[in-house]
């Protein structure tokens, strides 16, 4: 597809079409040469997150208006170009950057929630969106899926494959709680030394599979994690939909920051996949915010007044103690994953509260962390997107085995 | 050391909640907190004329028991009783009608009113005995890191009453410290100052270029800086006055800058000026000023670094330039000797 044809779309019915052709003409061309045409690429979709700064408010009450001005406003930063559509709910941007063109259709039907559709390079769309919209733009972020919503996937779709990341920010500072707490009866019996407790070094993990039971493999495997495989979260599945009266399908490979490749013949199969993942996630954040949004709300009158509360934390629970010290380094040090400016306050030896700002987006936030928990803060107008994102990057790097309240009910 | 009075609000409003890790003995006991530093006037029987400002800390209710549980919270030493001689003098109709609590009209007659003072256990000693001098109908409660028990009185719930006589104990919980936030109402000077430093931080990573005490105020409060009244607004836009001047003199001078003039700070080195490579060096030498700003102002040190308020570093006493005179250096010094100039 050239610049002409992203320009020629006006409708949902045009946005449909072009990419039923792109998709379908690099299936047939990938099935029958085993690679794809010049300028032929996979159709990928970027869900992202969008909260304009302008919107202090308790809802996300705002329009497509307000997305296209925002993505209109950054134009000035990047060698960008956003247009409308006759469909108020579809935007066009096209990007540029040493000579690489990416160019993306926007669903905003929710201008909350977005979807970047395209089919250009994987490394020019990359670039855009992962490297400067959500990384510089505190307006917009990524969809982060912890393991659950990953998980939650199989409820929507046909699993037939799964990937699991391991990253470990934190080394050999690590124990298992269960082994400290039988070192621990093991010296109240003996009444004397006790072998000190292990350190284990956490090993690095990645690993794909494509199985047809690929979620029954990955759950007995994450049911046996040992000291050999310590952390197995998961971070992206492959799914499949079928069509049963037309005789078509989709593949969708979704990864857990947001991203969902396409393969196969029908578009529309990809989109259901695409737009099913987007629907779980809003759903997961909204009741977020409806449930842990901690807010003072006024009480009064003319003759009285008082503040009702309202919400509460959001309670993690590790299964291994850190060292704290190194945990906070790790945690609070302006850096990716977390990205987290923070100032700690010590309450007791080994425990601590922290009122920081989230650089993703600029907002506040407030922990209180000690060995065995976590309890995040989320103030009334921080996005939800935000616990889902630490929840996702302590899995992901520092303990998968973790506790959480259910993101799905 | 004791608990803070923040401290112990937060630790008796995470009582009434499920949060992990926390007891949840009032809400376990069936009570909701229903306001926060409750304010309502109602007449001093005592004195004609005259109204009685009620003004407790915290303020629960059992819908199923029909009782209401007022309690105010004192971390320091005793003051005598005129607060809590107000609360005991309220009664089921002044909470209805003055305080608007939603109270069942049809059994308010047998709604009943459980007036709590919690203390820390330090000062149990200064406390008890004036309770039991003057046989006080406010029941007394006691709280540190590890516990929080009853020693005085014992109020018309008979259950809660039994649970927290034996004492509900704290060991292998963690206090919760950020359900609500430190209240320009506040006497907790540190904790106050702690919320304009947190105001600067968003300011400075949001990258605006200028803060004031109003702008502190609002951000940290939103909508509800309009309810406090007058004397705590300006108590806090004193104190917000004061730190960012302080912030702006010592650690924070190299982020901000006071505009004479104009009272209001400008904030220096925004991330969004900084360029791709320093961007992450400059966040985190912000978050180190931060720090090393509270923990001085927590222990309540002295500033010892660089103070850019005076003009040059040779004011700072002891400190002597070495450095060739040259003509040009020699003619200045004996000019301004002089008193003369030699532009």
């Amino acid at each position: 597809m050239n610049t002409k044809t992203f320009g020629q779309i006006k409708t949902r019915r045009d946005f449909l079409d072009a990419f039923q052709e792109a998709m379908g003409g690099a299936h047939e061309h990938l099935r029958s040469h085993w690679s794809f045409d010049k300028e032929q690429n996979l159709a990928k979709s970027y869900l992202v997150e969008f909260h304009p700064r302008s919107h202090k408010g308790k809802g996300h009450e705002w329009d497509q208006n307000i997305v296209f001005s925002a993505l209109k406003n950054i134009s000035a930063h990047y060698d960008t170009r956003v247009s409308r559509t006759e469909d108020p709910t579809l935007l066009i941007l096209s990007h540029e950057d040493n000579k690489q063109k990416a160019e993306f259709v926007i669903d905003c039907y929710d201008p909350r929630f977005l979807t970047f559709h395209t089919i250009s390079n994987a490394r020019a769309s990359d670039n855009f969106i992962l490297d400067k919209l959500t990384q510089n733009e505190p307006e917009f972020d990524r969809f982060w899926f912890p393991v659950a919503l990953l998980e939650n996937t199989e409820t929507r779709e046909r699993v037939t494959g799964f990937e699991a990341k391991f990253d470990p920010l934190l080394d050999g500072h690590h124990i298992l709680l269960q082994e400290l707490q039988a070192d621990q009866s093991q010296k109240n019996h003996s009444n004397g030394h006790s072998a000190k407790p292990r350190l284990t070094n956490k090993p690095k993990l990645s690993m794909h599979i494509e199985r047809p039971d690929a979620m029954g493999i990955y759950k007995d495997l994450k049911s046996r994690v040992s000291d050999l495989l310590t952390d197995m979260p998961l971070d992206g599945v492959l799914t499949e939909r079928s069509d049963i009266e037309v005789n078509t399908y989709a593949k969708a490979h979704i990864k857990s920051y947001g991203k969902i490749t396409g393969r196969g013949p029908d578009f529309n199969s990809y989109l259901q996949i695409v737009n099913g993942t987007l629907e779980s996630y809003a759903n997961a954040v909204t009741r977020i915010e409806e449930r842990y949004w901690l807010k003072l709300e006024p009480q009064t009158t003319d003759s009285h007044q008082g503040f009702s509360i309202t919400g509460q934390p959001f309670t993690i629970q590790f299964n291994r103690l850190f060292n704290m010290s190194a945990l906070l380094d790790v945690m609070f040090n302006c850096k990716a994953p977390f990205r987290l400016m923070g100032n700690v306050e010590q309450v007791e030896e080994d425990y601590f509260a922290i009122d920081a700002i989230d650089l993703h987006i600029n907002q506040r936030v407030s922990f209180e962390i000690a060995p065995e928990l976590m309890r995040i803060y989320l103030y009334e107008g921080t996005c939800g997107n935000t616990v889902v994102r630490i929840l996702r990057s302590l899995q992901h790097h520092i303990d998968s085995t973790l506790n959480h309240p259910s993101l799905t009910e | 050391m004791g608990l803070t009075e923040l401290q112990q609000v937060n630790a008796v409003v995470g009582l009434g909640m499920k949060i992990g890790k926390w007891p949840s003995t009032l809400a376990d006991h069936g009570y909701t907190l229903d306001k926060i530093e409750l304010k309502f006037r109602i007449t001093d029987k005592s004195q004609p004329g005259v109204n009685l400002v009620i003004n407790p800390d915290l303020l629960y209710i059992h819908e199923v028991r029909n009782i209401s549980l007022i309690i105010e919270l004192k971390s320091g030493t005793y003051q005598g009783f005129k607060q809590l001689d107000g609360f005991v003098s309220v009664t089921a109709i002044d909470l209805y009608r003055y305080g608007r609590v939603p109270l069942d009209t049809k059994v308010i007659a047998d709604h009943e009113i459980h007036v709590v003072q919690i203390i820390n256990t330090e000062f149990l000693d200064e406390y008890l005995p004036e309770f039991e001098r003057l046989k006080h109908k406010a029941c007394l409660w006691h709280i540190d890191k590890d516990a929080i028990q009853a020693k005085y009185g014992n109020g018309p719930d008979n259950n809660l009453h039994r649970t927290i006589s034996t004492g509900v104990s704290f060991k292998g919980y963690r206090i919760p410290t950020r359900l609500v936030p430190a209240l320009p109402t506040s006497d907790d000077r540190h904790s106050l100052v702690v919320t304009v430093v947190k105001a600067v931080m968003h300011f400075w990573s949001e990258s605006n270029r200028t803060i004031t005490p109003l702008q502190v105020a609002e951000d940290q409060y939103g909508s509800l800086w309009g309810l406090f009244g007058t004397e705590a607004q300006s108590q806090y836009l004193k104190i917000a006055e004061e730190t960012l001047d302080d912030m702006a003199r010592c650690e924070f001078h190299h982020f901000m800058r006071f505009g004479p003039g104009e009272s209001k700070w400008t904030l220096l080195r925004l991330p969004n000026t900084a360029s791709s490579g320093q961007a992450t060096k400059t966040l985190q030498n912000f978050q180190t000023t931060m720090s090393e700003y509270t923990q001085r102002r927590l222990h309540k040190k002295k500033y010892t670094g660089f103070n850019p308020s005076q003009e040059n570093i040779l004011d700072i006493p002891g400190v002597v330039r070495e450095e060739k005179i040259t003509r040009r250096g020699r003619k200045k010094t004996t000019a301004s000797k002089t008193g003369t100039s030699i532009e």
